[in-house]
This record gives C-alpha cells, sequence and structure tokens, in this order.
C-alpha cells in the first residue's frame, strides 16, 4: 500500500469492501480495480463510495470520484479528505 | 532528568519540514546528524538531508544524499524516480535532469524514465522533446492511460504548430485510442438509453453518473433542471417497479429505481442474484436510495461546474427549437455543453442489421455533427446500438468514435477548461 495512507484509512477501506462484498476475509490490494472482484460493477462502487463517506466522516465531491480508479486511488482521496478535517476534529 | 533524549522519528521528520519551511538550514543539518548518531533511519530522510545540503549550497553532499535513498532498493526503478518526482516537487528541474540522465542509463528498457522524462520537458514548455520521450517509451514499452495527461500538455502545448516529433506522436493509433478514451470520459450521459453507457464501457471506462443507465421523457428532464433537481429522488417520490410482473420469474428480472414526479427509471442491479427478494419492498428501496441521493448531487455538482460535456440521446430527432429548449433548462444550472445524439433517418435505420456489411459499410466513420450553439451540437448516427456482447465490433460504433473525437475537439476550441491538465 502506498504509505501515504495510513494504517486507519486504509483498515477502513478494507473493511468497507468486506462488508460491501460480504467476505469477512476479502483481501484487496492498490492496484485493484472495477470489475476485478465478482460483483464489482458501478452499482457497487457507489455503494463502496457511501460506505467510506459513512466510515471516515467525509464526503466526496464529484471531481473527486472521477479521479479514483483504484482502491488505490479510493485510500489516497479518503486520506486526503480525512487529512483536509483534521484541524475540525 | 532525561539520561539520554528520546530521539524519535516520528518527530524528527516534522521538525526538519518545519526547520527547512522556516530556511534554518543548519539547525536541521544538527537534527539530522543527532538522528544519524541514534541511528535513526528512513529514506524520507536522506530526501530531507538533500534538501538540507541543497539548502547549505553544498551540491556534493546534496547528490550524495539523493544517490542514499536510491541505493535503499537499487533494482527499483520506481523507487529511483521517486528522487525525479521529489526533485521535481521542490523545483530543482536541473538536479532532476542529471540525475534522470543516470537512471535512464541504469534502467534502459524502463517506459517509466521516458516518461519522467517527458514530464520534465513539458514543465519546461519543451512539447516537441517531451514527444521525443514518449515516442521513445513507445519503442520500449507501450503507451498508456498514464500518459495521457502528458499527451494532452504536449497536444495542447504544440497547438497549431507541431513539429516532427509531435506530429508522430499525435498521429500514433495508440494515441488516438488514449485521446480518444479520455474524451468519452469527458462526456455524461443524460439518458435516452444505456447506449452511451456501454460506448464509454467499450473504452474502458466506468463514470458514475445518474443518467448512464436511466432514462426519463425529454419534458421531464426539461422540468427537473428548471426546478434545479428539487425533489428528486425523495422520500415522497422514489419507488421500485420491477421490470417484470413476476419477479421470481428469473435471475435477470430486476427492480427498477422510479422517480414517480420525473418520470425517471433507472436499472439499479437489484436482481434475484443480487438482492434477497424475501425483503420488503420498503427495505429494497431504502437501500437503492442512497445510490440515486449521491448520484443526484455528483449531476448536481457537475452541472454547476459546467466542465464537462452531456449527451442525450434521443430515439425521436427532435427539431432544433426542442434541442434548444432542453438546452435552456440545463444552463440554468451552469454553462453547460450539450450534444445531442439522433439518427439520420428517422425509421428503418433504427433497427439496422449488424450482420448485413453492405447496410453498414459505407456508413463506418460517417457521423454528422451539426452545431447549433457554441455549446450546443446535434449529431447523427445511421443506427443505434444495443450493447450486447456480440455487438461489439458493430460498425456503427466506429461512427460513435468519429462522433465523439469531432465534438469534444468542437468543444476543446471553445472551452479549453473541458481538457483536465
Amino acid at each position: 500500500m502506498n504509505p501515504a495512507v495510513s494504517m486507519n484509512i486504509s483498515q477502513g477501506v478494507l473493511e468497507v469492501f468486506r462488508q460491501t462484498f460480504h467476505n469477512p476475509s476479502l483481501i484487496i490490494a492498490a492496484n485493484m480495480v472495477n470489475g476485478d472482484l465478482p460483483g464489482w460493477d458501478s452499482f457497487k462502487n457507489v455503494e463502496i463510495l457511501l460506505a467510506c463517506e459513512a466510515a471516515f466522516g467525509i464526503r466526496f465531491r464529484s471531481k473527486e470520484i472521477d479521479l479514483i480508479r483504484s482502491v488505490g486511488d479510493l485510500m489516497m482521496m479518503c486520506q486526503t479528505k480525512w487529512d483536509a478535517l483534521a484541524p475540525h476534529r | 532528568m532525561a539520561f539520554f533524549s528520546p530521539l524519535k522519528l516520528a518527530d524528527v521528520l516534522p521538525a526538519v519540514r518545519r526547520l527547512l519551511k522556516e530556511s534554518k538550514f543548519k539547525e536541521a543539518a544538527s537534527l539530522l546528524k543527532k538522528a544519524r548518531k541514534k541511528n535513526l533511519f528512513a529514506a524520507e530522510l536522506s530526501l530531507l538531508s538533500s534538501q538540507v545540503h541543497a539548502g547549505l549550497g553544498d551540491r556534493e553532499a546534496q547528490y550524495a544524499a539523493l544517490r542514499h535513498f536510491m541505493t535503499e532498493h537499487p533494482n527499483d526503478v520506481l523507487h529511483h524516480l521517486k528522487v525525479i518526482h521529489f526533485l521535481m516537487q521542490e523545483g530543482d528541474d536541473e538536479t532532476a535532469q542529471v540525475f534522470l540522465n543516470e537512471i535512464k542509463c541504469r534502467f534502459p528498457l524502463s517506459g517509466f524514465t521516458h516518461q519522467s522524462q517527458a514530464q520534465l520537458h513539458c514543465r519546461q514548455h519543451e512539447y516537441e522533446l517531451a514527444a521525443a520521450a514518449l515516442l521513445q517509451k513507445q519503442e520500449v514499452k507501450m503507451l498508456d492511460d498514464g500518459d495521457a495527461k502528458l499527451i494532452r500538455l504536449i497536444r495542447k502545448g504544440v497547438a497549431g504548430k507541431p513539429e516532427t516529433n509531435a506530429l508522430q506522436l499525435l498521429a500514433h493509433p495508440h494515441v488516438r485510442h488514449i485521446l480518444l478514451r479520455y474524451a468519452y470520459e469527458r462526456f455524461e450521459s443524460l439518458g435516452g438509453d444505456c447506449e452511451f453507457g456501454f460506448h464509454q464501457r467499450r473504452h474502458g471506462r466506468e463514470p458514475l453518473s445518474l443518467f448512464r443507465w436511466a432514462g426519463m421523457p425529454r419534458e421531464k428532464m426539461i422540468e427537473l433542471f428548471k426546478n434545479q433537481l428539487q425533489d428528486f429522488a425523495s422520500e415522497d417520490t422514489a419507488a421500485l417497479k420491477p421490470n417484470a410482473p413476476n419477479l421470481e420469474d428469473g435471475d435477470s428480472l430486476e427492480y427498477y429505481f422510479h422517480d414517480r414526479k420525473y418520470e425517471f427509471y433507472s436499472h439499479t442491479n437489484a436482481t434475484k442474484k443480487n438482492v434477497d427478494f424475501s425483503h420488503t419492498e420498503a427495505d429494497i428501496l431504502a437501500s437503492i436510495t442512497p445510490h440515486f441521493t449521491m448520484l443526484t448531487r455528483k449531476l448536481q455538482d457537475d452541472l454547476a461546474e459546467a466542465e464537462k460535456a452531456f449527451l442525450y440521446k434521443s430515439r425521436q430527432n427532435l427539431s432544433t427549437a426542442e434541442c434548444i429548449e432542453l438546452h435552456d433548462a440545463m444552463c440554468t444550472l451552469g454553462n453547460n455543453k450539450l450534444l445531442i445524439v439522433q439518427l439520420k433517418q428517422e425509421g428503418p435505420a433504427d433497427q439496422a442489421d449488424p450482420t448485413d456489411p453492405t447496410d453498414q459499410a459505407d456508413q463506418a466513420d460517417q457521423a454528422v455533427l451539426e452545431i447549433i450553439r457554441p455549446n450546443l451540437l446535434v449529431g447523427r448516427v445511421s443506427a443505434w446500438w444495443g450493447g450486447g456482447v456480440s455487438e461489439y465490433t458493430h460498425p456503427v460504433t466506429k461512427e460513435w468514435d468519429a462522433l465523439i473525437e469531432q465534438a469534444y475537439q468542437h468543444f476543446l476550441t471553445h472551452y479549453p477548461d473541458m481538457e483536465v491538465v
């Protein structure tokens, strides 16, 4: 995983994937993209984004969503938004 | 009194960064020295150390620190290139070039080095040289989507006066595909039906958007925009609609999401395979509605930012006045660009036979584009495409590619913001 992503975020994203795909032993990798897991389609993507928003208390803007192409991108985006919120926590 | 000061890496890194920011290079050097004595080591310390030496004007020590960083993973080109990106971030392109020359010698067959070279040239507005670097990458390793941003920068940089390298690069078939994929992504579906969503998929793109797998009557869409998307997918208007009288009949049967006020229908993927149909419809709706709330929010952002272009497919050919009416409604939310796609001729071509080569051969690449306003186009294709697995080679796909390419170029000429570089 990208060292710029904290353990909290990478673990949190992993949990989101495990819950979304109903698989508690699921393993994810930074380079995984849409379609790399059975049932991972664009509908699932919305579910994953919503779950990340809830898990980290963040809200994605459209442009940010468009930049997310892989699990690694999602983690980086969550980290960036999480860090941006730090002064308000 | 503590016997040993507990110097921790987690404290050293931000402290050095802070001192660097304040240009206190001597203090930073002293802190780094202490850290080394305590055997604290992190690759990042070497990079910071190089910055400190650069600040103190000691080029030899700066280079040594950077080389020390590279030796940590001597066979990993991406690790070596971190030095280049670090130096570019620091604005030290001169040193970056020195190190990149060395890395290129160490990893002669890596495409990443040529990509970094192109990036460095682009930063210096040397677009012909950047094009040459990407052509070298193409020789050792195929150009890919990771190069798209650089290709767009080069195209923009040489606009109107491309020379040998840029001409050769931009004419390369791979580059055409990369740029076309990007163009497909810069259009957002406003529905009609799912065809454009399948064309995006054909180019490996799966953007999230409200209308990608959905549709609503044109007059309702006008109302939706005029109402600033108010009440859409709300508790009062959201409903589920099975796509067949009996959902138990087959695995492919699905609950559609339906907005009663705007007569909107969308696929949900809520099929027997994906959803437990023993739940009540109210429960299924409650789990699906947040998707549409998010996608509505996304559409609202996109319409307000007005950077993308929207694409509306109309099965029924619209008059110019009808096209303008829809566009005007969209423009109440932002200065938006719209491409309306309809058939060249309504009637039998609506369902052209993909297996009949004579029906299609002379139509390939023959998309027609009509400019109504600089930000309103009408494109015409000779047939609709269903997006079925067996149809991916349907000749009309070439017409769509030509249409998207032309429309994108047209919009780009008038609205350079459409291209994010």
